[in-house]
C-alpha cells in the first residue's frame, strides 16, 4: 500500500508551515510506504524549492503527473492536503487498517476544523455514546467513573477515538447524497485509490471522485476523525464550488443528479454566506458572485429549478432572487 | 484443553456437519475439541485436526441432546455450535484472546443470523474476491447487513501506541462489557445460547442443565440460569457466529422455523420453569420486563389472527397467566397502559376482557401507523378488517397480468373468450398500475378497471368469485371459501424455480415460503405442455391433479385460423410495411448490464446497423427489451429499419408478424416456436453466463431449436442463409415441438374456461 500526499498550495504555504507539515506527517507511524509530493508551478515561490532541497525535507517536487510513482501493488491513495492541515495521532495507522479489511477506492475521512479547539469538537463524540459503549471504554481505559469525560486531557481523550473507531460500508441506494454532503470542496478528506488511468484523467479532481463514486457500489467512511483540517478560503471555495457547478453535467442518471443538484444546493449556499461575510471587499464579493451566477446561469433551466438555495445571511437570498 | 465445542445433530442435519467440521478446521485457532450429540451418526468422517466425540441421548430432544455433550466434554470452557451454523475465520482466535475471564463471566461471539448457507457464502467469497470484512448476504436485523464495523488494530501496531496493558490487550479484539447496571441489556440475544462460551466449571458449580423436556425452548431456560449467576457478558463487537435461518422452512425447516402449534405454548412454559429456579432480584426484574415487552409486541397480534403458533388460544392465555402471577409486578411499568389493563386482565384470568382489550389495543396501533403513514395501508387495512367480511359476488372475476402493468398474456385471453362467449353473464375487473391497460379496455362492456392497492381494487379483489393472476397473488391476499383462485403462470419454465432452486439468496430468503403459502391457494394451475406440469409438479410442489393441461390461452392466437389476417392488421397499427419481412429481437434482461451512472444510453450488443446495412431493404427489426431500460435506448440513428415495441403491451401479436426471432436465454422461444419460423440464439456471453446455466432446466446445446451465435457476423451470416439454418435444425425443431407444443391446439381459453366456470374435468 502506499499514500501520496499532496500538498495544495494555499496561502500559509511557507517555510515554517512547510516545516511543522512534514514533522506531523513524518511523525506517523505506518507501515506503508508514504510519499509526500508538491508540484512545482510558477506561482509558489522559488525559494520554497530551495529551502526543501537545502533542509533535504522528504518532499517530492513533482514538474507533472507523469512524475508520480505508483505502487506495484495497485494500492496507491491519493490525498490531498494544505500545509496547515494536521495528522491526529494514529491516523495512517488506522487507514492502513481499515483498508486491509474494506480495500476501497474511496475513504472518506472524519475531521475536525483548526479554527476551533479539538477537544472541545471531541465532546459531541462522547456526548453521543451508549451507555453499555461508555462503561466498556472507561473499563479499558481505566477512567474513573466519577471524571467526566469531557474534562479528560486531549491525549486521553484521542486515546478513547482510538478505541471507538470504526467505518461504515455505505452502499446505500442515497450514498451519493452523503457523499456529496460530506465531500471537502479540494477532496481533502478523501484517500482516493488512484491508478494510471485515473491519474491523467483530464478531469478536475472533484469530477474523478464524483465519476468513481457514481460506478462503484460503495465507499467507506472512517467515523471517528483522524485529521484537522483548515478552512478553505472563500476564493478557494468559490474556484472549486465553480467546478462543482459544471461536475454535473457529467452526471446522467437522473437520481444521481437530484441528490447531487441537491448537495449543490447546499454547497453552494454556504459558499455564498462565505462570500457575503464581512471581511471582503465589495471588489472581490462582486467578481465572485459574477463568477458563480454566471456558471449557474449557464445551467439548463431545469437544474436551475432544482438549486433551491437555503436561506442564508444577509445579502445571500437576494444574489439568488438575481440568478433565478 | 481449552474449549469443548458442543453440537447437537439430528439425521437430517448430518450433511450440514460436514460443512461445520470443514469450517472448523479453517479456524486460525483449533485447540478444541468437538463434542456431537447425535442418535445416527453413520461415520461420515474421522477425527481430524482436533478430538472428536460422538455421544447419544435421549428423550429426542436437542436439550437432552446438549445434556449429553455437556456431560462428556473436558474443556475449560463449553462453546454451543449449531449443526447448520458456522463461524467466521478467526472466531476462536478471538474467543482465545477474551480468556482467561472470571468463572463468572460469558462470552458471547456475537451472532449474526442469516439466511445465507455456508456454501453459498464461502462461493461467493471466491467467485467475486469479497473483502475481509464480508458478512453472509440476508442477514442482519429486517435482513439489513450492519454496515458499520469496529475497527480493530493489529498486534504490530501495538508497541507505537502509549496504551495501558488492558486498553493494548483490548484495542486488537474489541468487545463490549455488559455489567452492573448495563448487564441485562440486549436480554433477547443474551438469552440465545449459540455462540456462547461459558466456564465449564461455573455450570457444574451451579447444577445448569438443560431443560430435556421442552423440544424447542431449552435454551432459554438455560440462559436465564446462567445469567442468573453471572455477573457479566463479553460481547465481541464485529460478529463471529453465523446463525443460519434455512431458506427452505417447507422442507427443511430448523428449530426455530418448526411449524408447530404448541410454540407459544413450549416458549412461556420455559418462561415460567425458568423464572421459578432464579434467585437473583435483579436479573427477575429485567427478564420480567424483557418478557412483559415481548407479549406486548408479539402477543396480541397473535391472538387476535389466531396464528397456528398459539395453537388453543384459551390454553395459551392460561399459560400466560400462569407465568404473569409469577413475575415481579414491577415489570408491568416498562409497557404503555392500555397494554398494562390487559395484562393485568390476564393476571385476574379474565380472559374476556383482555381479548376485547387487545382488540382495542391492535385497532390503536393500526390507526396509529395509518397517521405515522399518512394514510398509506389504509385499502390494505380496509381490505382484511372490512371487505373479506362482506359477501362474495358469484359473477364477478378480477384479473391481473404482470401486477397491472399490462393488459395482455393468458388474463387477456380468458377474458376475451368469456367476453365473446358469456356476453352480460359476469362482471370483468381489471387491476392496472399502468395507465395503457386503461386504455386498452376503454369502452369494454361490464368491463371496471380498478388502479392496484386503490380502493376498488382491494374491494373487488375481497368480493369477486373469481380470481385470474398470471403472477403470484399479494402475500396477505385472504381465500375466501367458495372462490376460485385461477394461476395461469406466464411461461414455461427455463430457468429453474422455487424448490429447484438450491440457495435463494439471489431471491428473498422468504421466496421458498412465501411461494409455498400463496400457492396453496391456487384452485387451479395451467400447464402449457408436460414439461412444465413435470416441473410446476418439484418446483412449486404443486399436485397435478390440479393443473389444467391446455396448453397457454395467450397462444390461441398462434393457431387461430385468422391468423394471417390479423398479422397484417398488427402490421399496420404498428407501421410496419407489409411488403417487408420481420426480425424480432427480444434479449433478456442482464444485471450487470445496467448503465452505469455515467452512461446515459443503453448499448445494445446486436450490432443493429449491420443487420441494417444486410437486410434493410427487405426486412425491419421490432425491438423487444425489458423495461427497465426501454428508455435509454436510443434507435433514432437507425431509421425506419428499427421499431421499439419494447412498451408493446401484447408480446404475442409481435409474435405473429415476426419471420425470425432473435433471443438468448429468454423463455419467449417457447411460445414462438408454435409458428415453427426460425430461432436464431445471439449468446455473445456464453461462456460469462456458465454459472446462471446451471440454473436452467435445459441444455442448450442440446435441446434449443436453433443455433448458438457468439458473434454478429454469425447472426447476418445465419440470416442470409436462412433457409440452410431451418434445414438443418428440423429435426431438432420437431423434437422441441412435440415436446414444448403438443397441447398448444388454439382452443386452451375454452378448456381453461370451462374448468373455471363450470368446473369441467381438467
Amino acid at each position: 500500500m502506499k499514500f501520496i500526499i499532496n500538498i495544495l498550495p494555499n496561502q500559509l504555504l511557507d517555510e515554517p508551515n512547510l516545516s511543522s507539515f512534514v514533522n506531523n506527517i513524518t511523525s506517523q507511524y505506518h507501515s506503508s510506504e508514504l510519499q509526500i509530493i508538491i508540484k512545482q508551478t510558477s506561482q509558489l515561490q522559488t525559494g520554497l524549492f530551495e529551502y526543501i532541497d537545502r533542509h533535504e525535507l522528504p518532499i517530492t517536487v513533482i514538474d507533472s503527473l507523469t512524475d508520480v510513482t505508483l505502487a506495484d501493488s495497485g494500492d496507491t491513495y491519493w490525498l490531498n492536503l494544505h500545509v496547515d492541515d494536521a495528522l491526529l495521532p494514529n491516523a495512517i495507522m488506522q487507514w492502513e487498517n481499515t483498508l486491509t479489511n474494506h480495500a476501497t477506492d474511496l475513504l472518506m475521512l472524519n475531521y475536525v476544523n483548526n479554527d476551533q479547539r479539538i477537544s472541545d469538537q471531541l465532546d459531541p463524540i462522547f456526548e453521543n455514546l451508549g451507555e453499555v459503549k461508555e462503561t466498556t471504554i472507561r473499563h479499558i481505559f481505566e477512567v474513573d467513573p466519577r471524571e467526566s469525560l469531557f474534562d479528560l486531557p486531549l491525549s486521553k481523550k484521542l486515546d478513547l477515538l482510538l478505541g471507538l473507531q470504526s467505518y461504515y460500508l455505505n452502499d446505500r441506494n442515497y450514498r451519493y447524497r452523503t457523499f456529496f454532503n460530506n465531500v471537502d470542496l479540494t477532496g481533502r478528506n478523501v484517500l482516493y485509490r488512484v491508478n494510471s488511468e485515473r491519474l491523467h484523467s483530464d478531469k478536475n479532481y472533484l469530477a474523478k471522485l464524483l465519476y468513481d463514486l457514481i460506478d462503484n457500489d460503495d465507499f467507506v467512511r472512517l467515523n471517528m476523525p483522524t485529521m484537522v483540517l483548515s478552512a478553505n478560503s472563500t476564493a478557494e471555495q468559490v474556484k472549486q464550488g465553480l467546478l462543482l457547478i459544471q461536475n454535473g453535467a457529467f452526471i446522467f442518471d437522473e437520481k444521481i443528479k437530484n441528490y447531487y443538484l441537491s448537495a449543490l444546493a447546499n454547497r453552494l449556499a454556504t459558499i455564498y454566506e462565505s462570500v457575503h461575510a464581512d471581511d471582503h471587499s465589495e471588489p472581490d464579493r462582486n467578481h465572485w458572485l459574477k463568477l458563480l451566477n454566471d456558471a449557474v446561469s449557464d445551467l439548463p433551466a431545469e437544474n436551475q429549478v432544482q438549486l433551491k438555495a437555503r436561506k442564508a445571511k444577509r445579502g445571500v437570498l437576494n444574489s439568488v432572487k438575481q440568478i433565478f | 484443553m481449552k474449549f469443548s465445542i458442543i453440537t447437537p445433530c439430528k439425521a437430517e442435519d448430518l450433511d450440514r456437519l460436514v460443512e461445520l467440521k470443514a469450517n472448523l478446521e479453517s479456524q486460525s485457532f483449533t485447540k478444541f475439541e468437538w463434542i456431537i450429540a447425535c442418535n445416527d451418526f453413520d461415520n461420515r468422517f474421522q477425527e481430524g485436526k482436533f478430538p472428536l466425540q460422538i455421544v447419544s441421548y435421549a428423550p429426542q430432544t436437542i436439550g437432552a441432546a446438549r445434556n449429553a455433550a455437556l456431560d462428556a466434554a473436558i474443556g475449560d470452557y463449553v462453546v454451543f455450535v449449531d449443526a447448520d451454523d458456522f463461524l467466521l475465520k478467526d472466531a476462536f482466535k478471538r474467543l482465545n484472546h477474551m480468556t482467561p475471564r472470571n468463572d463468572d463471566t460469558i462470552i458471547g461471539l456475537n451472532h449474526y443470523k442469516t439466511y445465507e448457507t455456508q456454501e453459498a457464502f464461502l462461493k461467493d467469497l471466491k467467485i467475486n474476491h469479497r473483502e475481509k470484512d464480508v458478512l453472509p448476504d440476508w442477514g442482519g436485523r429486517k435482513k439489513r447487513k450492519p454496515r458499520t464495523k469496529s475497527l480493530n488494530l493489529t498486534p504490530a501496531d501495538l508497541k507505537h501506541l502509549n496504551l495501558n496493558k488492558r486498553a493494548a490487550h483490548w484495542i486488537t479484539n474489541k468487545y463490549n462489557i455488559y455489567s452492573k447496571e448495563n448487564h441485562y441489556n440486549q436480554l433477547g440475544a443474551q438469552l440465545v445460547v449459540a455462540g456462547k462460551a461459558i466456564k465449564r466449571q461455573f455450570l457444574l458449580d451451579h447444577h445448569l442443565r438443560f431443560n430435556a423436556n421442552n423440544e424447542l425452548y431449552s435454551d432459554i431456560e438455560f440462559m436465564m440460569g446462567v445469567l442468573n449467576f453471572s455477573k457479566r457478558l463479553v460481547l465481541v463487537n464485529n460478529y463471529q457466529y453465523i446463525l443460519v435461518y434455512h431458506n427452505d422452512p417447507i422442507n427443511d425447516p430448523s428449530n426455530a422455523q418448526l411449524a408447530r402449534d404448541d410454540r407459544w405454548q413450549l416458549m412461556v412454559k420455559s418462561w415460567i420453569d425458568g423464572y421459578q429456579q432464579l434467585t437473583n432480584p435483579e436479573f427477575k426484574l429485567a427478564f420480567s420486563e424483557y418478557t412483559v415487552r415481548r407479549l406486548n409486541r408479539t402477543l396480541y397480534k397473535a391472538v387476535l389472527d389466531e396464528r397456528d403458533s398459539m395453537g388453543d388460544v384459551d390454553q395459551t392465555l392460561q399459560l400466560v397467566s400462569d407465568y404473569l402471577n409469577l413475575i415481579d409486578q414491577q415489570a408491568l411499568k416498562s409497557v404503555n397502559i392500555l397494554s398494562r389493563r390487559i395484562i393485568n386482565s390476564l393476571i385476574d384470568r379474565n380472559y374476556g376482557l383482555a381479548k376485547k382489550l387487545i382488540v382495542s389495543l391492535v385497532f390503536g396501533r393500526n390507526a396509529h401507523r395509518l397517521l405515522k403513514r399518512r394514510g398509506r395501508g389504509i385499502t390494505k387495512l380496509l381490505y382484511q378488517n372490512v371487505f373479506t367480511k362482506m359477501p362474495v359476488k358469484s359473477n364477478v372475476i378480477f384479473y391481473e397480468s404482470f401486477l397491472g402493468r399490462n393488459y395482455s398474456d393468458n388474463p387477456k385471453y380468458i377474458y376475451e373468450y368469456i367476453q365473446k362467449h358469456y356476453p352480460g353473464k359476469y362482471e370483468h375487473v381489471w387491476s392496472a398500475s399502468d395507465p395503457q391497460v386503461r386504455e386498452s379496455l376503454a369502452g369494454q362492456a361490464n368491463t371496471t378497471v380498478v388502479k392496484r392497492f386503490g380502493f376498488k381494487y382491494m374491494y373487488y379483489l375481497a368480493t369477486s368469485k373469481y380470481q385470474v393472476f398470471n403472477l403470484r397473488q399479494p402475500r396477505w391476499f385472504v381465500k375466501r371459501p367458495g372462490t376460485k383462485l385461477l394461476s395461469t403462470w406466464h411461461g414455461t419454465p427455463l430457468k429453474r424455480l422455487v424448490f429447484d432452486i438450491d440457495n435463494v439468496v439471489n431471491a428473498t430468503p422468504m421466496y421458498k415460503r412465501n411461494f409455498y403459502e400463496q400457492s396453496r391457494q391456487w384452485d387451479y394451475l395451467i400447464a402449457p405442455n408436460q414439461f412444465s406440469a413435470d416441473v410446476f409438479n418439484h418446483a412449486f410442489m404443486y399436485p397435478k391433479d390440479k393443473m389444467i393441461d391446455s396448453g397457454y390461452p395467450r397462444n390461441d392466437i398462434l393457431n387461430a385460423p385468422d391468423r394471417d389476417q390479423r398479422a397484417v392488421e398488427i402490421k399496420k397499427r404498428l407501421g410496419i410495411p407489409l411488403d417487408k419481412k420481420v426480425i424480432l429481437y427480444a434479449p433478456t434482461w442482464r444485471d450487470d448490464e445496467r448503465a452505469s451512472g455515467n452512461e446515459y444510453k443503453f448499448q445494445l450488443k446486436l450490432n443493429v446497423a449491420k443487420l441494417r446495412e444486410n437486410f434493410g431493404d427487405d426486412y425491419v427489426m421490432i425491438l423487444r427489451t425489458h423495461y427497465f431500460i426501454t428508455d435509454r435506448i436510443d434507435t433514432s440513428t437507425f431509421g425506419d429499419f428499427v421499431f421499439n415495441e419494447s412498451n408493446y403491451q401484447d408480446v404475442s401479436e409481435l409474435y405473429l408478424v415476426s419471420d425470425i426471432l432473435i433471443t438468448d436465454y429468454s423463455s419467449v422461444f417457447f411460445d414462438y416456436s408454435i409458428l415453427k419460423r426460425p430461432i436464431l440464439y445471439f449468446v455473445y456471453d456464453y461462456d460469462n453466463y456458465a454459472k446462471v446455466l446451471h440454473g436452467f432446466y435445459l441444455d442448450m446445446q442440446k435441446d434449443l431449436p436453433g443455433p448458438l451465435l457468439k458473434t454478429n457476423d454469425e447472426i447476418v451470416d445465419a440470416i442470409k442463409n436462412i433457409d440452410t439454418i431451418k434445414a438443418k435444425y428440423a429435426e431438432r425443431y420437431q423434437e422441441f415441438d412435440r415436446r414444448f407444443d403438443a397441447w398448444e391446439n388454439g382452443n386452451a381459453s375454452e378448456k381453461v374456461v370451462n374448468v373455471l366456470l363450470n368446473d369441467s374435468d381438467k
